[in-house]
């Protein structure tokens, strides 16, 4: 997906559909193209939302797996990205639910097994600012990242975050809103 | 309207999502507010700074392998479906016919259903344990 989801969604809705009515007859082929079009901007989607590349492969194949699982139920005057996207969002705070009844658990033990979830290595170029930058991204709490990740890297209207987050268009404003407020003064606060 | 109010439009005017009447009262207050105009200035340095960070991206191999996994994840939980389905009519036919076969007298009956009421008893009974446990496993995560 390119910067924007309805840019993408306008350029690719036509051949989408198609490929969707082609994924229903069992078109093999057409699975992979979908799975083409749109692994990297999903796998990048919960990566962001993660900030763990195994996790982010897992809810990758997962999200895929439950896409074309519930295919026969997608309504085809719609926008495909949007929906794809709500399907990755739904199983990415599917896993942070699991990660946060593990950490309750694990919180009376000493040593935690599992991979840290601000892992600097997810970003591609080393630079101290925008590690913490990206760390405060990583602190925030779920409801405020995946909105502000939404909108700021893959470029979504209110409008299509409205219909990824499920979510009125006013409630999308002011969650952008605190989100930003709360990130500026992590920023300010020279997140560790 | 005070700044907390229009903090929330700012947010919004820097997504360039407000109508043009609302954009202006934003622009007018910003002009006459310090506050106001360094949030605007802020929040504009962070959406140029999270536009400049660049994620790690898979690579073409990793994700041919997952590709395949997609496939046999999505054809296998079609086939679990179909088969724990049809196993449930087969056994809801059985017991129909069992039950409405006039031959095999009450006593068989009784002793037949006894047998697998015991039998599924057994098996809810592991399953529940086996839930259990793998909630409470904090080493779940870890692949063998």
């Amino acid at each position: 997906m390119a910067d924007s989801v309805e840019r993408h969604s306008r350029m690719a809705e036509v051949t989408d559909n198609a490929l969707v009515a082609q994924c229903r007859r069992g078109v093999r082929t057409a699975f992979n193209s979908i799975f083409e079009r749109y692994e990297r901007p999903v796998y990048r989607l919960a990566l962001q939302l993660l900030g763990n590349h195994d996790d982010a492969m897992d809810a990758l194949q997962t999200s895929f797996v439950k896409a074309f699982t519930h295919l026969p139920g997608y309504d085809n005057g719609r926008p495909f990205a949007p929906w794809l996207f709500r399907i990755a969002r739904n199983e990415c705070i599917d896993v942070m639910r699991r990660r946060q009844r593990a950490a309750r658990h694990a919180a009376n033990h000493a040593h935690d097994p599992r991979a840290p979830y601000d892992d600097p290595s997810v970003l591609a170029e080393k630079s101290e600012a925008k590690a913490r930058l990206w760390k405060a991204i990583q602190r925030l709490s779920n409801e405020h990242k995946e909105a502000l990740v939404l909108r700021e890297f893959h470029g979504m209207s209110y409008r299509e975050l409205a219909e990824t987050l499920e979510i009125p268009i006013g409630t999308v404003m002011s969650r952008l809103a605190a989100a930003r407020k709360k990130l500026r003064s992590l920023l300010e606060n020279k997140t560790p | 309207m005070n700044c907390d109010e229009f903090e929330k439009m700012i947010s919004a005017y820097v997504d360039g999502e407000l109508l043009q009447f609302d954009a202006q009262r934003v622009e007018n207050h910003v002009a006459d507010c310090p506050r106001c105009a360094a949030t605007l200035a802020e929040y504009r340095k962070m959406a140029g700074e999270m536009k400049g960070l660049r994620f790690r991206e898979p690579g073409d191999e990793e994700l041919k392998k997952a590709r395949p996994q997609v496939v046999v994840k999505v054809t296998r939980g079609a086939g679990w479906l179909l088969t724990i389905g049809f196993a449930v009519a087969w056994l809801l036919l059985g017991a129909y016919l069992f039950l409405t076969d006039p031959e095999p007298d009450t006593f068989v009956k009784v002793m037949v259903i006894g047998l697998i009421l015991g039998f599924v008893l057994l098996l809810v009974s592991v399953l529940h344990e086996r839930l259990v446990e793998r909630k409470a496993d904090r080493y779940k995560e870890i692949q063998k």
